[in-house]
């Protein structure tokens, strides 16, 4: 490691504490629970690193106040940063610290992951980037009730939304809880307080800055972030991948199974089922679908999609080498190792973590460290905001209120249930500690294909499609996904400790999929009344609309 | 020691000379350095402060409040409400008077106008400011002589004449009273009342000489005198009318609608005077009016918005005279000659840039008016209105097409969205048929209306300029000065285009035909979109920006449209506008933190 002594000895240099790394493993004494000495130099970079970005992050958004002209913000936002912002949206904690987590203890198998992560866009480039654009609206709320009824289908909308969003707030509560443990010897349950009460605040204060810049900002800093790490790991084996994957098959306990598949999901049905969710799941996200609405037109809906893919892609090739060197690097160093044997520090989790000290020293730590934490708030504040204006907009507004709220009384509402969701991802947090949170992801991933998706997909492809199938499909999707989810292994035995799991698979999407399919076209097709044929009838309108942007006649007020 | 007690500063300006003095006696004045607390959270307020000089910052709990400057009260709100959780901490050496609770108290119960200060909202403040203005306005007035009032000729009839040859006179004569000179020298006054009294209720025959139906005694007035003193006259006397004297002679009569009118009556005779004109050289005479006008009623208190419909009304006045003069009848109905921008909105207050267009009917060829644009433009500019730097006008053959064009180009400024598509678009919202066809615009608006049915996605993009601009108002709601202009706040990016902006794309979301931005926030009230309080807080925090650009830009001689900048310097402003600024720019950012959310904008 001595090629990579440079970093560390600058940090030497610069500051008096360079007791930090003794102190770092002589700490780890506490367990299971394994709270950390104070490793004053990352904490110092890592906070360094969080206040620049931010800095970097309100100087961008402050450049867009000041424009010259008065209209120079019309036209909207470049195809080529707008995938940039995807990216950023896209590349969460969950990503980064989760897949390199998985690929860690894994090995090959992590990949199906980062795969379907991918396979997501070629889908959303395909079937709805144009359209969703062309439609020229914010939510799939909004794209679903463009010709159906309001009320019933944006209670369906919010309520998928909800639980999307919930579930993956959770992950990203989990990845920066460990982190912020890790890096300042915190309780992890008040590491993931203090994680909550920062992204409720960011969200409140915070919310008018720009949003595609700090996605931009944060894109770009994680992509140099891993591939400085990637080119360090492959530096150490001469940028041979081979020489990598045969040290890492010596020292990792499951040997030459780390380069065979079926180390992580074993079963055909779970695998596919698994592949399924990460696939559709991409385009029943609620954050991302607002991505489209920031572009001026379709050819540059379709551009962001397209460099987006190229980013994400490149990025998960980074974290598959990354999930390697930590194999390489970190296992079975015996800094990095928990204190009961039992694993790396942290969990597995943070295995990306261990690796940018392993390469880069303290410093690199907090800047790995900072970069994941700016990742974890801006994406949290992402889906905070879809949550909130699902809650304000379509169930208070558009259903509670029936379209007579004012925009004055949404935002009081929209306020009201960002606190709440802090304190539910803080609760949901800390019960989930111990999952894999590319896993959790996962999971996120399964709703949105079973409740978001097919009505999505139907909505804007099947003229049949009736308020009454759409909302009885949509709510079949949302309640089957939900409840194998909890009768599966990850919370029936994992989170509430009982000995077996109701349903076996951990993946319910192959099941909860076809289900909400099948259900939204045998009520559509049995759905006789007349407000089902003037819905058909709206079809032609919507079709027009979602191929060329331009609205047809008599489409629907609101 | 309190003898300098500023009484200029409102609300101290409301107090009488009594309640002044009783104040003087009470005050006190206090020193506090840097981080004095002279009030502690729980502690109950017994003196209300005034800064003289210096910075408190006034806290609720842990929470900053507000941080008081010169100029400023603290702690006005919790004496009144009795709040007991404010605490004061002076962040920079402080100077202060200190007034006695009960000795506020007592002032607030013996006069309204100082109570209201503390208790009013925004809204009210600003209304009360207005108020303060006109009554400035009607200062002017007051320095007026009856000379420069308009004066009717004076009609003399003898004594002798019948009532009947009276009436006959005075239909004529358009005139609505005579004057009488009775057979013994007296002079007196016979109004169409004084007919109405003798010959109708007392049935006199109609061959009755005036002479005993005409009113004597009559109150006279010097040319010299004040129109103050008139008005007071008449009011006292309960009479319509006073006939003027010059030297001990009557030269004319002075009529209470012309005192009242004495500002607007410039205005009709501008009006009549184009509406006489035949030739183009009489119609810019009738043009060149509007300047003096202007300036006169720039100043007179007159609420803004109305001298904006005014300016708009004589503007289109002109224009409509001028496209009359030059479109050969059988072309005149076959096109729409629109004006756009703030012309359309009626908010010019001044003779601005032109900006124009012309909507062709689609049989008629738009090169062969092309010259016909040219003369009208050129005309325009010799009126005084200068050519537009975008080049909005009748001139340019972008702007004078057939509706078909034209339809073809609101099909692409929505198809492909940018900064030219915009500014066009935002244009074209705005615009207002002045003379033609006006079928032809309002068949290109509601194609408009039509394609953008439910284009969230389209509006978003369009709404989005309005955070284009920070709004100079501070954390601490001070104003923030202008980086390359020292010392002076840009009152258009800042406060002005926000709102025309944000108003016009609510608007255009809720296929409004109205163009004014007052009557468009009015009708987004009806519409639910803000709430009765926003929308009055709205229109008045609009009109004070208004007013004080133009106060700005009459400071530096810029009343004319060309080279007007939309800078105000802070210190020229009274303490009392300073103040009103701030609440207007608050709410603005309020405006635009709805419309960030209406149109989530924050995705951006």
């Amino acid at each position: 490691m001595k090629r990579f002594g440079t970093f560390s000895s600058v940090v030497a240099g610069l500051t008096t504490l360079g007791l930090s790394s003794a102190a770092f493993a002589a700490g780890a004494i506490d367990g299971a629970v394994q709270k950390q000495a104070t490793n004053w130099t990352a904490i110092v970079m890592f906070v360094a690193f969080v206040l620049a970005t931010l800095g970097i992050t309100y100087w961008a958004a402050s450049k867009t106040k000041s424009a010259k002209d008065f209209y120079a913000a019309g036209g909207g936002i470049t195809g080529f940063q707008n995938g940039l912002a995807i990216a950023g949206d896209y590349m969460s904690a969950a990503s980064f610290l989760g897949i390199a987590g998985l690929v860690f203890t894994a090995g090959f198998d992590g990949l199906i992951y980062s795969i379907g992560f991918l396979v997501g866009w070629p889908v959303i480039l395909f079937l709805v980037a144009e359209r969703l654009r062309n439609l020229g609206k914010y939510t799939f709320a909004d794209v679903a009730s463009y010709r159906l009824q309001q009320g019933p289908i944006r209670s369906l909308a919010a309520s998928g939304t909800l639980v999307v969003v919930l579930l993956y707030l959770i992950a990203q509560m989990v990845g920066a809880g460990k982190l912020i443990q890790l890096l300042f010897g915190l309780d992890y349950g008040i590491a993931v307080g203090l994680v909550g009460v920062l992204m409720v605040g960011y969200v409140m204060f915070g919310g008018m800055l720009a949003t595609t810049w700090v996605q931009i900002i944060k894109a770009v800093l994680l992509l140099s972030g891993a591939t400085f790490m990637a080119l360090m790991v492959m530096t150490h084996y001469g940028f041979s991948m081979e020489a990598m994957f045969k040290h890492a098959t010596e020292v990792h306990s499951k040997g030459i199974k780390l380069m065979q598949p079926g180390g992580l999901v074993s079963d055909p049905v779970d695998a596919i089922s698994l592949g399924l969710a990460l696939m559709f799941g991409t385009a029943g996200l609620p954050h991302i679908l607002m991505r489209f609405f920031t572009v001026s037109d379709a050819k540059e809906a379709r551009k962001s999609v397209f460099y987006a893919t190229g980013f994400i892609g490149y990025f998960y090739i980074l974290t598959f080498i990354i999930g390697f060197g930590a194999i390489v690097l970190v296992l079975n160093h015996p800094e990095f190792m928990a204190a009961d044997g039992k694993g790396i520090m942290g969990g597995s989790n943070m295995a990306a973590i261990h690796l940018a000290k392993a390469v880069g020293g303290d410093l690199f730590l907090g800047f790995i460290s900072a970069v994941a934490f700016a990742t974890i708030l801006a994406v949290v504040s992402g889906l905070t905001l879809s949550g909130a204006s699902a809650v304000s907009h379509d169930l208070y507004a558009s259903v509670w209120r029936k379209g007579r709220a004012s925009d004055a009384d949404e935002i009081r509402v929209s306020k009201i249930t960002t606190m709440v969701l802090g304190v539910l991802a803080i609760i949901l947090g800390i019960a989930f500690e111990k999952q894999n949170i590319a896993f959790m992801v996962g999971l996120a991933f399964s709703i949105a294909a079973s409740a978001n998706f097919p009505v999505l997909f139907m909505s804007m492809f099947w003229k049949g499609l009736t308020t009454k199938g759409a909302f009885y499909g949509g709510f079949a999707g949302l309640i089957s996904a939900s409840v194998l989810v909890i009768l599966g292994p990850t919370i029936w035995k994992d989170v509430m400790g009982h000995a077996d799991a109701l349903f076996p698979y951990k993946n319910p999407a192959i099941f909860s999929m076809t289900i909400a399919f099948a259900i939204t076209y045998i009520v559509s097709k049995i759905d006789g009344s007349q407000t089902a044929k003037d819905e058909m009838e709206a079809f032609e309108a919507q079709y027009i609309r979602s191929q060329t942007g331009l609205g047809a006649e008599g489409a629907s007020e609101h | 020691m309190s003898k300098d007690f500023d009484f200029s500063v409102t609300p101290f300006s409301h107090l009488s000379s009594a309640e002044r003095g009783k104040l003087s006696a009470a005050v006190d004045i206090a020193y506090f350095k840097t981080n004095d607390t002279p009030l502690k959270p729980g502690q109950a307020l017994d003196h209300l402060m005034l800064v003289i000089k210096g910075l408190l910052a006034e806290k609720n709990g842990d929470e900053l409040v507000t941080v008081h400057g010169q100029g400023d009260l603290f702690g006005a709100s919790a004496l009144i409400n009795d709040t007991k959780s404010l605490s004061c901490e002076v962040q920079e050496e402080a100077l202060v008077y200190l007034i006695p609770r009960q000795m506020m108290l007592d002032l607030c119960r013996s006069n309204s106008a100082f109570e209201a200060f503390f208790t009013s909202s925004l809204s009210e403040r600003l209304a009360a400011r207005a108020n303060a203005e006109s009554a400035r306005g009607m200062a002017s007035f007051m320095v007026a002589k009856v000379g420069q009032a308009y004066l009717h000729p004076p009609l003399f009839v003898p004594g002798s004449c019948t009532l009947r040859d009276a009436a006959v006179l005075m239909k004529k004569e358009k005139a609505t009273s005579l004057l009488v000179t009775a057979a013994d020298g007296r002079v007196g006054v016979l109004s169409g009342s004084d007919m109405r009294d003798h010959a109708i209720i007392q049935g006199k025959p109609l061959e009755t000489p005036v002479e005993s139906c005409a009113t004597y005694g009559t109150i006279t007035v010097d040319q010299d005198e004040f129109l103050f003193n008139a008005q007071v006259l008449m009011t006292r006397y309960n009479i319509r009318r006073l006939p003027v004297l010059r030297d001990g002679n009557i030269i004319g009569v002075l009529e209470l609608i012309d005192l009242l009118g004495y500002m607007s009556s410039h205005s009709h005779l501008v009006a009549v005077q184009v509406d006489r004109a035949q030739t183009l050289d009489e119609l810019r005479v009738a043009s060149e009016a509007l300047g003096p006008l202007l300036q006169g009623l720039h100043g007179s208190g007159v609420k803004i918005r109305f001298i904006a419909e005014m300016v708009t009304d004589l503007s289109r006045k002109i224009q409509r005279k001028l496209f009359e003069m030059l479109i050969p009848p059988e072309l005149a109905g076959k096109c729409c000659l629109m004006v756009m921008g703030s012309e359309g909105r009626g908010e010019q207050i001044a003779k601005t840039d032109q900006d124009n267009a012309l909507i062709i009917a689609d049989d008629i060829d738009p090169d062969s008016v092309r010259d016909l644009c040219r003369q009208y433009t050129e005309a325009m500019i010799s009126f005084g209105y200068p050519p537009c730097s975008g080049n909005m006008m009748v001139s340019n053959p972008e702007w004078s097409k057939t509706e078909s064009q034209f339809r073809d180009d609101i099909y692409h400024w929505m198809l492909t969205p940018g900064e030219k598509a915009f500014l066009n678009l935002a244009a074209f919202i705005d615009g207002e048929a002045v003379a033609g066809d006006p079928l032809l615009l309002y068949r290109l608006r509601s194609y408009l209306f039509q394609r953008l049915t439910d284009n969230q996605g389209f509006l978003s993009h369009f709404a989005r300029p309005v955070n284009s601009f920070d709004t100079p108002i501070g954390f601490f709601h001070q104003l923030v000065m202008d980086k390359d202009h020292k010392g002076e706040i840009d009152i258009k990016k800042g406060g002005i285009f926000p709102i025309v902006h944000g108003v016009r794309a609510l608007a255009l979301e809720k296929h409004l035909t109205c163009t004014s931005t007052f009557s468009r926030i009015e009708a987004l009230g009806q519409e639910g979109i803000f709430d009765t309080d926003f929308a009055a807080n709205l229109v008045e925090a609009f009109q004070f920006l208004m007013e004080i650009r133009l106060q700005g830009r009459l400071s530096k001689g810029q009343l004319s449209g060309e080279g007007a900048d939309n800078f105000v310097r802070a210190d020229d402003l009274s303490k009392f506008q300073q103040d009103a600024l701030k609440d207007s720019l608050l709410l603005v950012k309020q405006f635009k933190q709805l419309l960030t959310h209406h149109f989530k904008l924050a995705a951006f």
